[in-house]
């Protein structure tokens, strides 16, 4: 398999706090990987490190294959919008991105019209960006990483602060960056539907550790429906669930269990309950929620 | 690297804060040669008497100057804080002497009893010697360099570089650039401004022209330092208040307080290494040992604040 990024206990250390502990993760060629952590679970810290803003404490980063010194020579083909867009606001956008594509020595003409149209920006090329929306700055800043065409793109919260019709277009900007160009991109976001809807693999960060990294089928599947069975004995409801072959189930409390297959079954389930003489107080299918499980994953107690 | 400088060229073109700092210079010029030239009307006509504080202290210098040189051609010091002769300073220094304690900024401007100008080219060599420039290219400097900072802008171009050290050194390569500039446009701006006073009746001085390249190369070289010194301050701190701060005390003497007591405790004179003194000490009759230690103590300054400033810039983390 080949990943474009692949780190082994890579960890970041600030004084006493460690920000990013032993976290090995992968990404693949052309995939976009879903960064899900809460503020402060270590999402900025690992993508400096990976952008070589921010320099390992420990551990080993590998970029398009390269490791140890040389991978300094592959940071130049990452793009990023880290934290916050980093924009000079006395300049207008067309002057912001003026400035980067000099810096690395892009003169084609035409080029910036090309990025502030692709973001949507091409009217507010002249305004200066201390007018620009929250909005407006985020897809400036989605511009300003895309100068010079990276082959590794990594956002840090690129949709907040975008009316649900901006969070479509950039959705729409970095499928089809992915699609037509094959670009890897990772990108964190606290929406996290938004972030199912576009992600291929996700990665899941607690308190600087790498807790679970799975693919969007793995994560499909322990999102999916349950019926929410509530009734007055769950002892004599469990046999009449085996009975009817079902061994996906939990039972939550005396008068709860949740099932997990059969969701489209509910008719029989409630025929069969009420045959072996058990009262049905509640069958309800429940669509668990992605924050749901990255609550339970990390803890979600601990945010009360 | 070329890049890079393209890049700070232009967001210098582009600033509104370069120009407004480019019209208060000329204006300072043309203040300068006002305040100056009524200060010599005044002089001349024998009622400078009348004047106190700063004036009192600029007539000093003009007496104390004509009776030690006992020649026609008196000195005039102008300055923030001119408490004494500011050419004992520079004499003192370029004899070998002790040197001796001279805060605030002073410009021994070379103007003649009966109120004319020697000549531009020398009253701009004086000018420019006195430092006052460096008070507003510390500042310029700093907000330029601790703008790409603060703004977050650093981040898009450090992770497109292998190397971080040219991004702090092209910063220095511009700033020399737009120091030469600053310079040039003194020049224009006091050369007008002496000329409408003196209804065109202004000796270009081109018989010191010899002596005047040489030496405004070392000061603009002089002047680099002086920043590069300013900007490696600011990397080092993170802070523009420090850089400022640091560069203006630095301007206006305090670190003559430094040099006093090591002067004092080790019997060490280290106002001969000292930027600001080195650019006190360099005037149009300066001899070639002065110039060329003024020389030496710049490159070396240049390379020392460069290297410690690129070393400090590519390790630390950027964000």
């Amino acid at each position: 398999m080949e990943y474009v990024v692949s780190t082994k206990g890579l960890t970041k250390v600030y004084g006493k706090h460690t920000a990013v502990d032993n976290v090995s993760l992968h990404i693949k060629r052309g995939e976009i990987y879903g960064f899900i952590g809460r503020n402060g679970a270590g999402k900025t810290t690992f993508m400096k490190m990976l952008t070589g803003l921010a320099a390992p404490t420990a551990g080993e980063l590998s970029l398009f294959g390269k490791t140890g010194e040389a991978v300094k020579s592959q940071t130049e083909r990452v793009g990023n919008l880290i934290e916050d867009p980093g924009l000079y606001p006395q300049f207008s956008g067309y002057q912001n991105l003026k400035c980067k594509c000099l810096a690395l020595g892009i003169h084609k003409e035409g080029y910036i019209e090309e990025l502030l149209a692709m973001v949507g920006l091409e009217a507010a090329a002249k305004k200066k960006v201390k007018k620009y929306s929250l909005g407006m700055k985020q897809r400036l800043g989605i511009a300003m990483a895309l100068v010079g065409g990276p082959d590794l793109l990594i956002l840090d919260e690129p949709i907040n602060g975008l009316d649900p019709q901006g969070i479509a277009e950039v959705r729409d900007i970095l499928l089809k960056l992915r699609d037509e160009q094959n670009m890897t991109i990772m990108i964190s976001s606290h929406i996290l539907e938004e972030l199912y809807k576009i992600a291929d693999t996700f990665g899941i960060i607690n308190k600087g550790k790498l807790i679970q990294e799975l693919s969007k089928e793995e994560l499909s599947s322990k999102c999916s429906d349950y019926i929410e069975l509530k009734c007055d004995d769950t002892s004599k409801a469990c046999p009449v669930l085996d009975g009817m072959g079902i061994s996906d189930y939990k039972v939550v409390d005396n008068d709860t269990i949740y099932i997990y297959e059969q969701v489209d079954n509910l008719g029989a389930i409630n025929k069969a309950l009420a045959n072996a003489d058990v009262m049905v107080n509640l069958l309800n299918v429940v669509q668990e929620r992605l924050e749901n499980y990255f609550l339970e994953l990390v803890g979600g107690e601990e945010n009360a | 690297m070329l890049n890079l400088i393209r890049m700070n060229n232009y967001r210098v073109r582009h600033m509104t804060c370069m120009y407004v700092l480019v019209i208060i210079i000329c204006l300072f010029a043309v203040f300068s040669v006002s305040t100056i030239s009524a200060a010599v009307e005044e002089m001349a006509s024998g009622e400078y008497e009348e004047y106190d504080g700063m004036v009192d202290a600029m007539i000093a210098g003009y007496n104390d100057a004509a009776i030690e040189d006992g020649n026609e051609e008196g000195v005039i010091n102008i300055g923030i804080d001119a408490e004494e002769n500011g050419d004992a300073y520079k004499e003192g220094y370029e004899l070998g002497q002790e040197v001796s304690m001279n805060f605030g900024i002073v410009s021994n401007q070379p103007i003649q009893p009966d109120g004319t100008v020697s000549s531009y080219l020398a009253y701009y060599y004086e000018d420019i010697s006195s430092g006052l420039l460096l008070m507003f290219l510390t500042i310029a400097v700093v907000l330029f360099y601790n703008r790409e900072q603060n703004s977050g802008f650093i981040k898009n171009i450090s992770s497109k570089l292998t190397s971080r050290t040219s991004i702090f050194f092209s910063k220095f390569v511009t700033m020399g650039i737009y120091m030469l500039v600053i310079m040039l446009i003194t020049a224009v701006s006091e050369y007008f401004a002496l000329w409408i006073y003196y209804d065109g009746n202004l000796t270009f001085g081109i018989n010191v022209l010899d002596d005047f390249v040489p030496k405004f190369c070392v000061q603009l070289l002089l002047h680099i330092a002086f920043l590069s010194g300013v900007i490696m301050v600011t990397t080092v701190t993170k802070s523009s208040t420090m850089g400022i701060t640091i560069g203006i005390l630095a301007i206006t003497g305090f670190s003559d307080f430094i040099v006093l007591i090591i002067k004092v405790l080790l019997d060490f004179d280290m106002s001969k290494y000292l930027i600001r003194c080195n650019i006190a000490s360099v005037n149009l009759n300066s001899g070639s040992e002065v110039v060329n230690h003024a020389l030496l103590v710049g490159i070396i300054t240049i390379i020392v604040y460069n290297v410690i400033g690129c070393t400090w810039f590519a390790k630390r983390d950027i964000a």
